[in-house]
């Protein structure tokens, strides 16, 4: 086996490169969610929205889709990794379970120890979300070459289920982070207590504030506050 | 038989480099052939098995535990010992040498104590190389404490678990060896009994915990690292599994069996809370450093410890020991415990402890200095007894420890059974009738890593040629079938109570009557009651289940079986030697309360030899020869 | 103050290796708030065999909490609820009279259970095996204080080196990961400069062991260092997810 194979099939390499593709779409997600802010500004009369200026400039960009690609890649990678990783991990608990279980933590922890336990299933449910946001927005280009509009998004999502299927999935994209990113440094081996508390603390903020943007556009959009 | 001891001659300081370099070696190529069985993995059985492995002998090592780091070297706290004088206290080789065959109370041999001393540095070294975390100074060099009976700090640490980390250092060597394949291990494997063939041990015949199989293993030469025997009081700080069953059974094939009444009771374990305690804890001797044992004035009084005035208190060790005050040997700090108990004013439910103090240290150094000295062993206090002692005085009472009793080996601690090798604890050699504290941990490593290879290594070039014997010779079934018929016996057992509620039993009979104080009445009862209690064992133990798969009570059976034996020849050391020394006191030889010796009579370690269960032993003489000290009565005045 | 206690417990029977277990449920007698959860055992285990059942098998040996042999999983937690403590320095003095005590063995695939609550943790000392140690022969040793180590250093290495392979990191992990158990020994031994030479092949073989072993690994859940009767920090596993990327990234083989 070369040190490639070996390294990257192991627990912890494999806990790395998941560490790694997380962070890689965490800051995917940054972007995402910074350039879309754009569907919030005012739009004046006679001229294109901020957002389709964006998404024009955006799909302009050198090389954007070689990043679109890196960012597919990251992601298959990220789902692959942590699907074996959760299934080894289900078999080494072996065939017979616990009775009973509890934690022992501390109970200003809980919190994140919910957190950490829900990260796979809310990664599961981001899944299955990302097949109908896929649908909707990204592979029009593929059928008709246009770009999206905000006139798209906006009639999109002021469909009642639409708008709060995607609420609830940014929330989730949220809680995901809640606990990915801080796991992400810890899985690169950042361990130094001081950055350490740093790092949580970002992490937490960072995912509140992802989770509530992304949810505050449908949300916007379905109460009328963003137009076409 | 006239025992030899095969000390050498010559200047104290030169003999053991004139032994090494008289012992025969083995050359490299042709260490594999001989064959080694180590029993035990403590620090004696794993340094040794490492350093014979990794001379290339091929070394089997058994331990009846499922890691070789569950061994009760382990829960050692306080520290080793090693004359390496860097806090430029005055500390040298003679200087440990000396402190620790005073310690002895003059009952141990010079030259294997001052060999001790001689490799006590050494073994920092090697533990240090090891990895070993031990305590040190912001500098970077190592730290040292004070321990009792000396005046020099001499002891390297690692927190309270000075045991612990010496331990794994062990077990990562051994570990190494058993990946390098140089060392075969077997774990959950009990020896069952030592196999002897034209007077030459030859091997050992052993049950697999876990398939309840019975088989010989031989080789050219058995070391049996099995620890001591102070869990035969039942209540003692050793571990629950701790037994005599290798050495004793080894006995019962010819081992002699040296100074069996030598134990040592440790001033400071935590007090006893019910019938349905298990074990004592000890708390660390390095308390003493910065505790202060009294006892209030009146007897009975039954205030809170922190309610009772400084004038009502007595601090008995300063005042009758100024000069090393709380920091005498263990077995003085006992005596004197138990005889103000015994005078009424001992505290606690039972009125058998005394307060362990730390007011004074704790106003004066801070709590945090405390803590990070000896946190672990605050903490551990405030578990079982649920109290802080943060905030008022320990309650501590004298507990079984350790044992300098063993089998009789000499200089190359070989027993008088040839091939047969004892190192640690389970043998006699070092610490004569009382063990000074830190040093059990230097002597097991001192025996595995720089003794026992050399002497092993001269002993096997002697079998130059010999293949081990086979294992189906008839000896060996022999063996097999003597360790069968008595799991039979176990099981088909008729009675309905549990083999621990004998031992139980026994503990009481010991510590009441073969304890602190002994008296020649006292220790008849004892023998008369043990032989009842055997009887009663037979008549009315019940071992559940079978022989075929785990049974832990078959396991324990066996062990509490020969701790019964045992507690008779124990009690028969202590009637036969008619004087005071060190942890063995008779009350009817003492001299203003102290240990009275008696030099005239019995400087000599007494070795017991098997005549039947049924039959009294033999006592055969070493004599102890005193060329460099001086004998005097120990003062720690 | 010794005062008497009713517990109802249910513990987990399991013959051998390869039969089915079940609970069953015991109400011992005489039990005394003063008693550990051991000796709890160690009576029900007399009254059972003067009843002439077969006693309840549970490893324990020096009952002070340093020899790593005893643990079960008590109502769900391992070595029971209290932080900082073995199952042997667990008293019933922390349990209410009437409470419900659920005993069950370590479960893992790599701890399989042997019978009732002894389960085989060998597969720790493999691991130990493929790396946890420094090669240095006996007599090779450099005299000690030629090795200058900062206290804090000492110390950190303490923290680490503290372990006593109870396994309850690993059974109190929702993956049964090992990773706590292999971080503290990778930890202590390649702070220490004595353990530097050997830190990158130390790091590789004992990871490969341990997922041999059929360990889960880490989704820093953090149960493990809760579960630790030593407290023993999270922190070692992310220095040794470090020390293995920079091992398997530099290593010359």
């Amino acid at each position: 086996m070369s040190w490639l194979t070996r390294t990257f099939t192991s627990s912890v390499g494999k806990k790395f490169l998941a560490g790694l593709t997380g962070l890689g779409m965490f800051l995917f997600l940054i972007a995402h969610v910074s350039g879309n802010m754009t569907l919030f500004m005012k739009t004046k009369v006679g001229q294109d929205p901020a957002f389709n200026a964006y998404a024009k400039k955006l799909h302009d960009l050198p090389g954007f889709a070689l990043a679109e690609a890196l960012i597919l890649l990251a992601f298959a990678a990220h789902v692959v990794l942590v699907i074996w990783l959760s299934y080894t991990n289900r078999l080494a608990r072996g065939e017979q379970r616990y009775a009973e279980v509890r934690s022992k933590q501390d109970p200003q922890n809980q919190l994140a120890l919910f957190a950490s336990k829900t990260t796979l299933l809310g990664g599961v449910i981001i899944l299955v979300f990302l097949v109908v946001h896929m649908a909707d927005f990204r592979m029009a280009r593929f059928m008709d070459g246009n770009l999206i509009t905000q006139a798209k998004v906006v009639t999109a999502l002021q469909v009642p289920w639409r708008a709060f299927l995607y609420a609830i999935a940014s929330l989730l994209v949220g809680w995901h982070l809640f606990h990915g990113i801080q796991s992400g440094f810890r899985s690169l081996g950042m361990r130094h207590p001081r950055y350490m508390t740093y790092i949580q603390k970002f992490g937490v903020i960072a995912a509140v504030l992802i989770g509530a943007l992304f949810a505050s556009m449908p949300i916007a959009i379905f109460v009328g506050f963003i137009t076409k | 038989m006239i025992l030899d001891p095969r000390t050498p001659s010559g200047p104290l300081d030169q003999r053991w480099a004139k032994a090494k370099e008289e012992m025969r070696l083995v050359g490299p190529i042709n260490r594999r052939k001989f064959k080694v069985i180590i029993v035990g993995t403590g620090l004696a059985g794993a340094s040794a098995a490492a350093s014979l492995g990794q001379q290339g002998y091929d070394v089997h090592c058994f331990t009846f535990h499922d890691s070789p780091r569950r061994a009760h070297s382990i829960a050692a706290q306080g520290g080793i010992n090693a004359a390496k004088n860097y806090q430029n206290d005055g500390d040298s080789t003679w200087r440990l040498f000396y402190d620790t065959i005073k310690g002895g109370d003059f009952r141990a041999r010079e030259s294997n104590v001052y060999r001790l001393a001689q490799n006590s540095a050494n073994i920092i070294d090697q533990c240090v190389a090891q990895g070993v975390p031990f305590a040190r100074e912001y500098g970077g060099t190592l730290a040292n404490r004070t321990f009792g009976g000396v005046l020099v700090s001499r002891t390297f640490y690692a927190r309270g678990q000075t045991g612990q980390q010496l331990l794994l250092g062990a077990y990562s060597s051994l570990m190494r060896e058993v990946h390098e394949q140089r060392v075969k291990l077997y774990t959950r494997h009990e020896m069952h009994d030592l196999i002897v063939k034209d007077g030459v041990a030859q091997g050992i015949v052993t049950r697999n915990l876990m398939t309840g199989e019975v088989e010989a293993h031989t080789a050219h030469a058995v070391l049996l690292c099995t620890g001591g025997y102070t869990n035969v009081y039942y209540l003692s700080t050793t571990a629950m599994a701790s037994n005599v069953s290798a050495t004793w059974r080894a006995y019962k094939r010819g081992a002699y069996f040296g100074n069996p009444c030598y134990v040592q009771i440790h001033p400071t374990c935590i007090p006893v809370s019910g019938h349905y305690q298990s074990k004592l804890t000890l708390m660390s001797e390095s308390l003493r450093n910065v505790g202060r044992i009294w006892v209030p004035r009146t007897p009975g009084d039954k205030r809170h410890p922190n309610d009772i005035p400084e004038a009502e208190r007595i601090y008995f060790l300063e005042e009758r020991y100024p000069t090393y005050s709380n920091m005498v040997p263990r077995d003085v700090a006992s005596r004197n415990c138990k005889e103000y108990c015994d005078k009424g004013h001992g505290v606690g439910a039972s009125g058998d402890s005394v307060y362990l103090d730390f007011r004074e240290a704790i106003a004066k150094e801070g709590e945090p200095t405390i803590r990070s000295k000896y946190g672990n062993l605050f903490d551990m206090y405030h578990k079982i007894m649920g109290e802080d002692p943060y905030k008022q005085p320990m309650k501590i009472y004298p507990g079984p420890h350790y044992v300098m009793g063993g089998l009789w080996v000499d200089y190359h601690l070989m027993s008088n059974i040839p091939g047969l090798f004892v190192l640690g604890e389970a043998n006699f050699s070092d610490h004569g009738a009382n063990r000074l504290g830190a040093s059990a941990l230097m002597q097991g490593l001192s025996d595995g890593y720089f003794v026992a290879p050399y002497t092993v290594s001269n002993y096997l070039a002697n079998k130059m040629n010999t293949q081990p014997l086979s294992a189906s010779d008839d000896v060996c079934k022999e063996a097999i079938d003597n360790t069968r018929n008595l799991i039979d016996r176990f099981l088909k057992a008729k009675g309905n109570q549990s083999s621990e509620s004998f031992h139980r039993r026994l503990g009481k009979i010991l510590f009441d009557k073969v304890g602190i104080s002994r008296t020649k009445q006292g220790l008849q009862e004892a023998i008369t009651e043990i032989q009842a209690l055997r009887e009663d064992f037979w008549n009315n133990v019940r071992v559940p289940g079978d022989a075929s798969y785990v049974n832990q009570e078959l396991e324990k059976a066996g062990r509490i079986i020969d701790f019964i034996e045992f507690g008779e020849l124990m009690a028969r050391d202590a009637l036969h030697r008619e004087e005071s020394c060190g942890g063995h006191f008779r009350a009817e030889h003492q001299i203003d309360g102290e240990a009275k010796r008696d030099d005239d009579n019995f400087a000599y370690a007494a070795a017991w030899q098997f005549n039947g269960l049924d039959k009294e032993p033999t006592v055969h003489k070493d004599e102890l020869k005193f060329e460099s000290v001086k004998l005097t009565q120990r003062s720690y005045k | 103050m010794s005062n008497s206690i009713k517990l109802t417990l249910n513990i987990w029977r399991q013959a051998n290796r390869h039969a089915k277990g079940r609970f069953e449920t015991y109400q011992p007698k005489d039990l005394s708030t003063d008693m550990s959860i051991l000796e709890m055992l160690d009576s029900l285990n007399d009254e059972m065999i003067a009843a002439g059942k077969e006693p309840i098998t549970f490893e324990h040996d020096c009952r002070e909490g340093i020899c790593g042999t005893c643990g079960i999983m008590i109502n769900g937690m391992a070595h029971g609820p209290d932080r900082g403590t073995t199952t042997c320095q667990l008293y019933l003095r922390r349990f209410k009279d009437g409470d419900t005590l659920v005993l069950e063995p370590w479960r893992a695939k790599a701890f399989p259970v042997i019978k009732d609550l002894l389960v085989d943790r060998s597969a720790f000392d493999r691991i130990q095996m493929a790396g946890g140690y420094i090669s240095v022969n006996v007599g090779n040793a450099p005299e000690a204080n030629s090795i200058l180590i900062p206290k804090d250093v000492a110390l950190e290495a303490f923290d680490a080196a503290v372990c006593i392979g109870c396994g309850a990191c690993v059974a109190a992990c929702k993956n049964a990961s090992a990773m706590l158990f292999v971080s503290a020994k990778v930890g202590h031994l390649s702070l220490m400069p004595q353990g530097h030479p050997e830190r990158h092949d130390r790091a590789l073989n004992m990871i490969a062991q341990m997922d041999a072993e059929g360990f889960g690994s880490c989704t820093n859940t953090l149960e493990c260092s809760a579960a630790c009767p030593k407290e023993i920090s999270p922190k070692w596993i992310q220095r040794l997810n470090g020390e293995y990327i920079q091992a398997a990234t530099v290593t010359r083989r």
